[in-house]
Parts: structure tokens; sequence; C-alpha cells
């Protein structure tokens, strides 16, 4: 079995219109994998700064993910939430990216959209936050449903990851 | 090496602190490595305390010039070892910052963001206002993430670091971690 290991942090979100936001995240792999171990999925700390416009979460992520097929290469979807001063929180971003298949030090832009309401949803969503919400997150990594969707840009969440390859030249699988 | 393992050697320093520090405060920081359960440590000493800095003119950085010096061990890429920082003020907490070290041999300069949790509790909302800053009882939790989603953090600057790393026998167990830079 060939093993990949994704090692390194989300870094931070910027260009959200406001502070206080947090992230949710999740791995998408293929059946030919298995996580070896690591966490699939987590949250980060409600991040916020008083002097600039990012959101530092500097959150980390390593996984050991074991493959006998490259087919399902993994993808990391995310959510990213905003906590109000009530404690509410709305919905901020959905967002996916593919964990490169080259090993060594990347730096991804995870560009973040969400579904956008109606005039009436969005005169609410104005004033009370809140606002329309994927029932199925995997509406996030279909290609093939997302033309059902209406949505606004969101912010920028940056990934630095560190992707370790292991025994992928034994199979005879090529990558560089 | 035959039995499996890799050695990785991580040498480096904390060069400074990058805060709003206003002239006549001290500081100091701390450092921790945090690893996962296949690592052990094989020379070198896994935490350490800095020298405390007086600032002299407002908002100069903080030099810090804290050298770090430690020698690992591992079957497993897996656990990758993390530092995590304690910037003190005084004797009170201004931020945690945590890091990967990096994974490709060479000369890499690091910039960790610093970030102190925000109470919870209205109490501590208007001691806050008296100088009370909640500080984690582990702040080796913020590299393994159990339970920081109940936290609330403001982020306050920054620590410029520099590590070099040696790796032996990685690449002999059939690890490949990219362009070597």
């Amino acid at each position: 079995m060939a093993e990949v290991h994704i090692i390194g942090e989300i870094t931070h979100g910027k260009d959200f219109n406001k502070q206080h936001l947090f992230c949710k995240w999740y791995t998408q792999i293929g059946n030919n994998w298995r996580i070896l171990s690591g966490k699939k999925e987590g949250q980060t700390q409600v991040a916020h700064s008083e002097f600039e416009d990012i959101c530092k979460w500097s959150y980390p992520i390593d996984i050991h993910l074991a493959t006998s097929g490259v087919q399902g290469w993994p993808k990391i979807y995310i959510q990213v939430y905003h906590l109000d001063w009530l404690g509410r929180s709305h919905l901020f971003g959905y967002g996916l990216i593919t964990i490169p298949t080259f090993p060594g030090k990347h730096e991804l832009n995870c560009y973040t959209w969400r579904p956008l309401g109606t005039l009436r949803e969005r005169f609410v969503q104005y004033f009370m936050g809140g606002g329309p919400q994927l029932k199925d997150p995997h509406l996030i990594l279909s290609t093939s449903d997302r033309y059902k969707l209406n949505t606004e840009a969101m912010g920028v969440v940056t990934f630095k990851l560190a992707v370790v390859l292991r025994h992928f030249s034994d199979y005879g699988v090529e990558y560089n | 090496m035959s039995d499996g393992t890799f050695l990785l050697s991580i040498s480096g320093q904390l060069e400074y602190i990058n805060v709003l520090a206003e002239s006549g405060s001290n500081w100091h920081c701390k450092y921790e490595f945090v690893t996962g359960p296949d690592w052990k440590l094989i020379g070198g000493i896994e935490a350490g305390l800095s020298q405390i800095c007086t600032v002299n003119t407002n908002g100069e950085k903080v030099t810090l010039n804290l050298p770090i010096e430690v020698m690992l061990k591992s079957t497993n890429v897996y656990g990758w070892p993390q530092v995590v920082l304690s910037v003190y003020k005084e004797m009170a907490l201004e931020g945690y910052g945590r890091c990967h070290i990096p994974l490709t041999p060479g000369v890499h300069s690091v910039d960790i963001s610093l970030s102190k949790p925000m109470t919870s509790t209205l109490l501590g909302y208007i001691a806050s206002f008296f100088g009370y800053q909640p500080e984690l009882l582990q702040p080796k939790m913020l590299a393994t993430t159990a339970g920081n989603n109940l936290l609330r953090m403001t982020s306050t600057g920054s620590v410029k670091a520099n590590f070099n790393i040696i790796s032996q026998g990685f690449t002999s167990l059939g690890y490949d971690v990219g362009h070597m830079k």
C-alpha cells in the first residue's frame, strides 16, 4: 500500500466581511483510501483580530492515509461560520480544496461561497443573520448538482500543507 | 537505517517577538515540542524558557535569540513535531503560538502567529477590564486540537523563528518529501 501524509495547518481566513470566524473541516476520500491515523475532521477555534481583517487560526492538520489506487485522491472541504455576540453561528462559506498530488510544501487558497437566498431572505439575513444552508454538504463536492445553486462569493481560507508520499514509485506511479 | 527509523535534527532559534510592546515592559517566552506517539527525543531538551527581555522604545521588536536544538527519532511521519509557544508580558499571558517543524531539509524562516484566549463568562469579561487574562492549563492542546472548538481567541502578534532541518534515513524508507529547498 502506498501512503500519503498530509501535514500542515489551516493558516487563516481573510476577505470575510466579519471577524469571529471558525472553520469546520472534513476530509473526503475515495473507496481505495483508508485513514491510518489522525483526525479526518475537526473544528478550529473562533479567531478574531483587533487590527486587521484576518482570522488567524493556525490550526494543525496531520493525517496519515494509505491507498491502493489513486482514484479518489483526498480532498478537504470546509464550512466557515461566524459566531456573533449572542453566541449564534451563521454560515459564512463553503469551500473545497484538493490535496496536491505532488510532495512538498504547498500554500493553497480556498475560495469560499455560500448559497444566496431570495430577495426577501437576503433582507432578513442582512438584519437578523442566518440564511440558506446546504441540507447535504456533499453538494460542496459534487460537480453534477451544483447547477441548482445560486451563490455569492465569500472570503478566502488559506492552507499551508506539506504532502509526503511513500512507496508510490514502487508501484510505478509517476507523479513528477 | 535498517530498523525502520529515521532521524530528524532540528536546530535553530526563536529570533524575536513581533507584538505591540510598550517601553518598559518585560517579555519572555516558553517553547515546548509536541510529537506523535512514535516519536522519541534522543538529544536536546523538549521545552525551554527564554530570558526576560525589556523593551526600551515603544513598538520595537522583542529580541529573544533563543536557541533550539533537538534530535528526534521516529518510525512514522505521523505526529510530526510541532512547537508550541507561550509568550508572556510580565507574568501575564500575551499569546500562544504553534507551528509544525518544516518537513523539507534546509533552512526555513517561519512566522508563528500568536493569539490569546478570551474569557467566556460575564464575570471574566468584566474582570478582563482589570487585567484578568485567561490561560490554558495545557497549551499543548493547541497542537493536539482536543477541545479547541470551545475557544475564542484574539490574535496578538507573531514570533519569527529559524529552523535548520536535517534528516537521515528518510528517503531510504521510501518517503518522498518533494523538492529539497
